[in-house]
């Protein structure tokens, strides 16, 4: 992390990258933000404002400018309405209202540098946009991209400024990342479930034990009670070893791929294969699946046990079982209890009155909470924070979180 | 591109007019205010010195949270610029990786200056000519004057 960190620093300096120390470029010049001076109570007289106007035009960045002050002379008649506090953004050069509101304006950021503090809230998304296409999704946070600014705006201040959508987008993303790169959550195996639920919680509660006959350590989905063993990814092997299951594996592969035609799953037109990828298509109903298991593919799809194109670890690649249509908050609400609503899957392998029942978690992770404006991720961590440190041991656990 | 994105390439426009880097002028057009043309004197000392150069500034729509995108419109026997009909830069503050919101067309101006006084050989695009300028200088400098006059006068 703190590499991460050093090099977006590193970054922030335009380096030529070739003699750059003959040659330096300064982008700091005429760059360097005036401080946000309150313009309102007490408007100057109308000279300042036209001054003001002037500048308007020209190139001062960061200058407070009044509403009051561009209307001109109409602000002169009336007496003065508190007017809102204006200021120019230093990224976009457009002037906004500084409010406490997300979205459009300037949300006032109590200790913030002056860059940031005369960064628009719509530049602050942008941003935010930005890292989302990047990935770069291990700290969320916005550290300060100008030089020798060492400044770091956090999650919770962020939520607080950027758009619904974007905070939504942002929150999804961490949210993906943050179960594909740890290794405490696993995602159950069984197509038809897919859920995520922590191997820590299982701990707890003895669903993680050592195969008493000498197979690996498995635990149990809490939702389907499918088991899966925790050193090869694969379905619970009982008391043979990872290897074994393997060999086994890969001999029902073997078996599976001698057949040459099958009847399509789906309208039962005889289908042959000639080479190439399992992946097929119905001539007949235009059919998509897959020839060795005959599961349909679609965006859940998940390949049945012994299919060679079962991937062993589904976790590798996020975008694999995560995919774009299932709400990350679904999940979060699997986790906390709530059973997901899985989108139908085009030709499902399982009928679904086969499908395993959904049994409640036996223990909920965290606090039964409602996602607040601040966020999944940051109720994910305070729920982590709170598994830690429970809230008798540690009232403050929730301490200046819930700023609205 | 959104009004903001306008404002602030306006803004650095203003700005590069008041300090513009020597040697360069830069055609602007308001009403397509997403591409400028640079033109660009071989800087004094260096192989390209007497040259004309003309460089195309494109402004991305998400700008400024996206880098400009920098090509040589003019030929240049140059290891950091690509050796095709769109002569294009990548690199430092140019790659989409380096640059941050902060930064400004005049920095992006002036490292190409220096960049024609002084090659990044580490971050070629053409590396044959990076080698060259490293194991062979002469070969090099005699290359790049070559094209200065049959392109850039
Ligand atoms: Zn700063
Ligand atoms: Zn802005
Ligand atoms: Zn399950
Ligand atoms: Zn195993
Ligand atoms: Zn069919
Ligand atoms: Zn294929
Ligand atoms: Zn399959």
């Amino acid at each position: 992390m703190a590499r991460s960190l050093a090099t977006s620093r590193k970054g922030a300096i335009p380096a030529t990258g070739s003699g750059s120390s003959s040659h330096p470029i300064s982008i700091r010049d005429s760059n360097s933000p005036a401080p946000a001076v309150p313009v309102n109570p007490a408007p100057p007289a109308g000279r300042a404002g036209l001054r003001s106007e002037k500048k308007l035009g020209k190139i001062t960045a960061g200058q407070p400018v009044t509403k009051g002050n561009r209307a001109g002379k109409s602000a002169k008649k009336k007496e003065p309405k508190p007017q809102p506090l204006k200021k120019e953004c230093i990224i976009c050069i457009t002037t906004r209202q500084v409010s406490n509101c997300a979205g459009r304006g300037f949300k006032a950021i109590d200790g913030a540098c002056d860059h940031f503090q005369n960064t628009c809230n719509v530049c602050i998304g942008k941003m935010v946009k930005e890292k989302i296409i990047k990935r770069e999704l291990d700290e969320a946070v916005l550290v300060c991209a100008f030089p020798d600014c060492e400044h770091v705006l956090d999650y919770n201040t962020i939520m607080n400024m950027i758009f619904k959508a974007a905070r939504e987008n942002w929150d999804n993303a961490l949210l993906k990342h943050h179960f594909s790169t740890s290794d405490k959550y696993v995602a159950c195996l069984q197509a038809n479930c897919s859920r995520y639920f922590s191997i820590e919680d299982c701990d707890d509660n003895s669903s993680i034990f050592k195969s008493k006959t000498g197979g690996g350590r498995t635990v149990t989905c809490p939702y389907c009670e499918a088991d899966m063993c925790l050193e090869c990814m694969r379905p619970s092997h009982g008391t043979d070893s990872c290897d074994e299951a393997k060999l086994a594996e890969e001999n029902q592969s073997l078996e599976l791929i001698k057949d040459i035609s099958k009847p399509c799953p789906k309208c039962g037109a005889n289908i042959q294969k000639n080479g190439g990828c399992n992946h097929m298509k119905c001539r007949h109903c235009k059919h998509d699946f897959c020839f060795s298991c005959l599961v349909g593919f679609g965006p859940m799809m998940q390949h049945a046990e012994a299919c060679p194109e079962r991937h062993p670890n589904i976790l590798q690649d996020p975008r694999n079982w995560l995919p774009d249509n299932v709400n990350p908050a679904n999940w979060m609400a699997a986790m906390m209890g709530d059973p997901p609503e899985l989108p139908q899957q085009a030709g499902q392998a399982l009928p679904p009155a086969v499908r395993p029942p959904i049994n409640r978690p036996p223990n909920p992770v965290g606090p039964p909470q409602q996602p607040g404006p601040n966020g999944l991720f940051g109720l994910l961590q305070l729920m982590r924070a709170f598994a830690q440190n429970p809230p008798e041991a540690n009232g403050n656990a929730n301490g200046g979180q819930g700023q609205a | 591109m959104s009004a903001s994105a306008k404002k602030r390439i306006m803004r650095e426009y203003t700005e590069c007019m008041k300090d513009t880097p020597a040697g360069m002028k830069i055609n602007f057009d308001e009403q397509n205010m997403t591409k400028w043309e640079v033109l660009m004197d071989g800087p004094e000392g260096s192989v390209y010195a007497g040259g004309h150069f003309k460089l195309e500034i494109i402004f991305p729509n998400e700008y400024p949270f996206k880098p400009p995108v920098v090509s040589f419109r003019t030929k240049i026997y140059h290891p950091n610029v690509s050796n095709d009909d769109k002569g294009s830069m990548c690199l430092g503050l140019l790659r989409p990786d380096e640059w941050k919101p902060p930064n400004k067309v005049v920095a992006v101006l002036r490292l190409i200056q220096s960049l024609m006084v002084e090659p990044n050989i580490d971050d070629a695009i053409e590396p044959s000519i990076g080698n060259e300028y490293k194991e062979n200088r002469k070969e090099f400098e005699k290359s790049a004057k070559d094209w200065v006059k049959r392109y850039a006068k």
